[in-house]
């Protein structure tokens, strides 16, 4: 029946191309607008008077600084369209960035506005001019909603951008935290991911423990996604309590302490490591250990391999590598400053596999 | 002994101006309009012929391409993501304007998310920063406000007709 509806309808609009466009359902037209920037969605407006208040039925907003000729024409916008309005309205997502640094008023009132609306996905980018160490607004993961957060708040005086000890957030599922400090949830250990029952995917970049905090726990029983970029220092370490975890990516300075529990899951490992001064400590294989028994398909860095070269030549720190029973695949990515060569690789490559069956191997050269 | 003939595996769609034209039940299944045409108790797979009168064969046959080449492309690896995203520009590069909006209508009519998605994407590439002019000339739009009611608009929301395309 509805099939004919449609037909009908349809045989009237004939076939000149002319004109068709604004016979597109409103949903149509909104999703297109969505997909715009939400000054450019507004600006819709203008166009007749059936787009007039077409704009108001969405539920999206993407609201960047950058579109603006000014910041403050930006937050004039901004206060028009989120915080001064008077009519209610509906926002499911809000993707919020200002360039330039922002007062913590403001950004406050963006996070009180998320969460009186229910908001289920979020993004956030700012810089702050904080004098304090400045603690994230609470009601921001008091936030029930929140299927989606991505938080970048960095302090340009280089203050702490604090999160909870326990970020809350039960229905979260994506989560990408950039340039946040953890504070300890107990004792010296950061354990804030543990309240997000259903986290699936956890993104750690260019975050800090706080002074005192050494131990950063995960502890999740969903997660299957973890990346935790530049956010280690080595006297750090990092506990895995993840038993669903299946694809794991580290960048950090060589850490020394990895702990885990059994990872049955687990098929994806990427480790890059950052070029500091570091002995020749067996940590390297201490990871590949625990992390080695199912992993699939695994990508290393070269200043990762110089490591483990320096480990195979060192008759002191000779440690046997360990089986990657079920490997398919190994990536290498070679970076210009290596100091191995194309065959100090290739003979490494070979050390690091002697235990396993011959996965398929690709060196990346980004030497040239 | 007589051969029983192989049975129809395929859906036939008549589009308004053309032949008609074989999908496979894969492909059927994303285009939600034919997908409860299928679900009907009178549809007979071996004989029924979906006509789609506001369908042309070419938006159909694009159609078609656009979901044939990205269901056997679900891989995610490095080289088909950058021939994917090669597809996909070729794919807008050989429509106009007018075209573009047709396939949308398309599209929408026979409500197959995955090419609506692409299209509605272009569209906002396309029409943003653009000057009201051409936005209104693009979505055939016939501008019925006073020049007093459209001032007013303009000035209301002054900031976003800032640091765009002027008409």
């Amino acid at each position: 029946m509805k099939m004919k509806k449609r037909q009908m309808k349809s045989e009237k609009d004939g076939n000149d191309g002319k004109d068709r466009l604004s016979d597109l359902p409103d949903g149509v037209l909104l999703y297109i607008m969505k997909l715009m920037k939400t000054k450019h969605a507004v600006r819709t407006s203008v166009l007749s008077k059936r787009w007039k208040d077409l704009w108001k039925g969405l539920t999206d907003y993407t609201l960047h600084s950058q579109d603006f000729i000014s910041l403050s024409r930006f937050k004039e916008f901004v206060y028009w369209i989120l915080i001064d309005r008077v009519h209610p309205f509906t926002l499911h997502s809000l993707d919020f960035s200002r360039h330039g640094c922002i007062g913590h008023y403001f950004l406050c009132r963006i996070i009180q506005c998320v969460a009186a609306h229910n908001v289920q996905k979020l993004t956030i980018h700012v810089n702050l001019d904080v004098m304090d160490d400045f603690e994230l607004p609470i009601n921001l993961f008091n936030c029930e909603s929140l299927t989606l957060l991505k938080l970048s708040a960095q302090s340009i005086t280089r203050m702490m951008v604090k999160c909870p000890k326990s970020l809350g957030l039960p229905v979260l599922k994506t989560l990408h935290l950039m340039n946040v400090t953890f504070t300890a949830t107990y004792d010296d250990c950061a354990d804030p991911f543990s309240t997000c029952d259903m986290l699936s995917t956890l993104i750690i970049d260019h975050c800090a423990l706080r002074r005192g905090t050494t131990v950063l726990r995960i502890s999740n029983s969903n997660l299957s996604s973890l990346t935790i970029l530049d956010t280690l220092e080595p006297a750090h370490k990092i506990e895995l309590a993840t038993p669903n975890l299946s694809s794991l990516t580290i960048r950090s300075d060589p850490i020394r302490q990895l702990t885990a529990c059994n990872l049955p899951f687990l098929e994806e490992v990427n480790i890059t490591c950052r070029y500091t001064n570091m002995p020749n400590n067996p940590f390297i294989f201490t990871w590949l250990q625990l992390l080695a028994d199912n992993v699939k398909i695994m990508t290393l860095c070269s200043r990762t391999l110089e490591i483990i070269h320096n480990l195979s030549t060192h008759d002191s720190t000779k440690a046997q590598p360990p089986c990657f029973g079920k490997l398919k695949s190994l990536k290498v990515y070679a970076y210009p400053y290596t100091k191995l060569s194309d065959d100090g690789i290739s003979s490494t490559v070979a050390y690091l596999l002697q235990n396993s069956p011959q996965p398929s191997v690709v060196i990346i050269n980004h030497r040239k | 002994m007589a051969k029983t003939p192989e049975p129809k595996r395929t859906i036939s769609l008549k589009p308004c101006d053309g032949d008609v034209i074989e999908v496979s039940p894969m492909i059927a299944k994303q285009m939600q309009t034919i997908q409860s045409f299928i679900e009907d108790d009178s549809f007979i797979a071996t004989t029924t012929i979906i006509p789609l009168p506001n369908v042309t064969a070419f938006q159909l046959s694009k159609i078609i391409d656009y979901l044939n080449y990205h269901s056997n492309s679900k891989a995610v690896a490095d080289n088909v993501k950058e021939s994917t995203k090669k597809f996909d520009e070729e794919f807008l590069k050989e429509l106009e304007h007018d075209k573009l909006k047709e396939l949308l209508h398309a599209a929408n009519y026979l409500n197959v998310k995955e090419v609506l998605d692409f299209l509605c994407q272009a569209v906002a590439d396309l029409i943003q920063d653009k000057s009201v002019k051409f936005v209104r000339k693009f979505f055939g739009v016939v501008n019925d406000y006073s020049v007093e009611e459209e001032e007013d608009i303009r000035r209301t929301h002054a900031w976003a007709f800032e640091g765009v395309e002027e008409d």
